[in-house]
């Protein structure tokens, strides 16, 4: 059953609006990067979508920002509160050849699929980039990321932190030097089109993890649909995580 | 759980819970989610004569005690349902009623036809949330046109039939009764209520159907008035989040409880509701039909 009734284990919170939190892993099967936990949070009537940010036998991590009364409440929790779970759900980014060149790129909490990826990388031996993005330094968490020998390339809209641009202006930058095979983003959806648009001009092969209002986030009520070349396709069970050409994006 | 199995009209239900259509998929996709001993039959969403894309998004808005949603039929037509899912289903062993709607009623009668000899299926629930071709009417919010629609369906099939009844009305019994006199075996009371909502950030109006707790209070009041009118049972939802609040469903009169909004935020909640409605059996030493409008002087 992917219904589970978890503890709270630890909670950390940053600059009054992001939380990095810890709960039991309780899963029947290993979470994959890009997967997403349902939570009942109490704060709202549904549940909310949050992306796993990380994996070990005995805990997962979720990050998140607090936007509204759901997130808001789960940041309250405290240590040891039983929090009501479905997860893990929906798709992955796919696996890669360690040959192949990659960039994660990510923009403001977006970050959360992608310190997972960062994880499975690091262990697997990939080579890769990171491309981070957030409006100001007080968005930045790139002190989650793991250690390693990765290139990092941090920017903010105000300059702040590292180059004052966009990630997307970064990105554009670091395809004239470098053309990578393939890019793994999350983000905001504006910020992902002008990705997706991007790499299918430079023919890169990019899969973006995408949000939407959930309802159910197990595929029954057809409720967080977006539009795609193949019809309507739920983003809880045939994403969240699409190739980028599969998306029409308006 | 076998104390609660029911017989409602001629269809056997392992609990008086059923979930409601367009919140259970298919049937089959909620397997590792929910314990299905706990629902009294599996209930599909809404099937069209032919594959519908639905409406386009968004379709869902979140209200701090329910939601209102905007799917648009989105499913893949009872062809495909036939030769994609009804052989899992079958293999469930559950009773299965499956849910007919569409644009027009020529549609619908196609799949009733369609339907009416494939075994496995034991009832067919009609959304009557549709147009009416020459009028645009809706037919659910005419007493005439349910009538004329549920006579023609009567004609259609032998399986057990189910009308679906929208609140959207002034007066549900009309409705209720036009159903029930043109051969309906079940009724089904009540689908969403319309509503709208103002999206601040698009700056934009929204309508759509609007389920979960804040619809309660409304749909308790006409499974209770339908009850007093019409002599075929009704399965009575809208709203219900708890066991005690299908136990007010049952006393105002409802032979079994739909669960549909609540059920998909509570994966738990069909055996949750079994367990209170076990309980108050036991502890009041009633069977289950004798509480079935117990709270409800019912007047012929």
């Amino acid at each position: 059953m992917k219904h589970k009734k978890v503890r709270v284990l630890s909670k950390k919170i940053f600059n009054g609006k992001y939380v990095e939190l810890f709960f039991e892993n309780r899963f029947d099967s290993i979470p994959q990067p890009g997967q997403f936990v349902h939570i009942f949070t109490g704060g709202a009537f549904m549940r909310r979508p949050l992306s796993i940010a990380g994996y070990s036998p005995e805990k997962i991590r979720i990050v998140f920002q607090i936007k509204g009364p759901g997130t808001k409440k789960l940041a309250e929790l405290s240590n040891g509160t039983k929090i009501d779970i479905l997860g893990p759900l929906g798709n992955s980014f796919p696996g890669i050849e360690k040959q192949q060149k990659i960039y994660l790129v990510a923009g403001g909490i977006g970050i959360a699929p992608i310190l997972f990826v960062a994880d499975k990388f690091i262990q697997s031996g990939n080579d890769f980039k990171i491309l981070y993005g957030a409006r100001t330094k007080n968005d930045l968490l790139d002190f989650l990321l793991p250690e390693g020998n990765y290139k990092k390339i941090i920017s903010t809209d105000d300059g702040s932190a590292g180059e004052k641009a966009t990630v997307i202006e970064i990105l554009t930058k670091e395809i004239l030097k470098e053309k990578p095979d393939i890019i793994f983003s999350a983000g905001p959806f504006a910020m992902l089109k002008s990705l997706g648009l991007l790499c299918a001009k430079e023919n890169i092969d990019a899969y973006v993890s995408l949000e939407n209002v959930m309802f159910c986030g197990l595929g029954v009520c057809q409720g967080c649909v977006v539009e795609t070349t193949l019809g309507y396709q739920r983003v809880c069970k045939d994403g969240p995580v699409f190739h980028n050409r599969l998306i029409k994006w308006k | 759980m076998k104390k609660l199995q029911i017989k409602l009209s001629k269809l056997k239900l392992d609990t008086p819970v059923l979930p409601a259509s367009g919140t259970f998929g298919y049937g089959d996709e909620l397997i590792d989610i929910i314990d299905y001993q706990y629902i009294g039959a599996i209930i599909t969403k809404t099937l069209t004569w032919k594959e519908n894309a639905g409406n386009p998004p968004p379709r869902i808005w979140e209200f701090q005690n329910g939601l209102m949603n905007s799917i648009g039929l989105q499913n893949i037509g009872v062809r495909r349902f036939y030769e994609e899912k009804l052989e899992i289903l079958r293999n469930l062993n559950k009773t299965l009623i499956v849910s007919i709607g569409g644009k027009n009623q020529d549609d619908i009668f196609k799949s009733i036809e369609f339907l009416s000899n494939k075994k496995g299926i034991d009832a067919l629930e009609l959304n009557l949330s549709c147009p009416n071709i020459e009028t645009n009417k809706t037919i659910a919010e005419n007493p005439d046109f349910t009538f004329k629609m549920l006579k023609e369906a009567r004609r259609l099939t032998n399986k057990v039939l189910i009308a679906k009844l929208s609140p959207n009305v002034t007066d549900i019994c009309e409705v209720g009764l036009a159903a029930e006199q043109a051969g309906a075996d079940i009724l089904s009371a009540v689908n969403t209520f319309k509503g709208l909502y103002y999206d601040w950030n698009r700056e934009k109006m929204y309508a759509g159907g609007v389920s979960g707790p804040m619809i309660f209070p409304m749909a308790l009041r006409m499974v209770f008035e339908l009850y007093r009118k019409v002599s075929i049972p009704i399965i009575g939802l809208g709203g219900i989040n708890s066991g005690q609040k299908a136990l007010e469903m049952i006393f105002s009169g409802a032979s079994a409880v739909g669960i549909g909004t609540s059920l998909v935020i509570m994966p738990d909640l069909a055996s949750r509701v079994c367990q209170v409605i076990l309980d108050y059996l036991n502890k009041t030493r009633k069977n289950f039909y004798s509480v079935i409008g117990s709270r409800n002087e019912k007047k012929h």
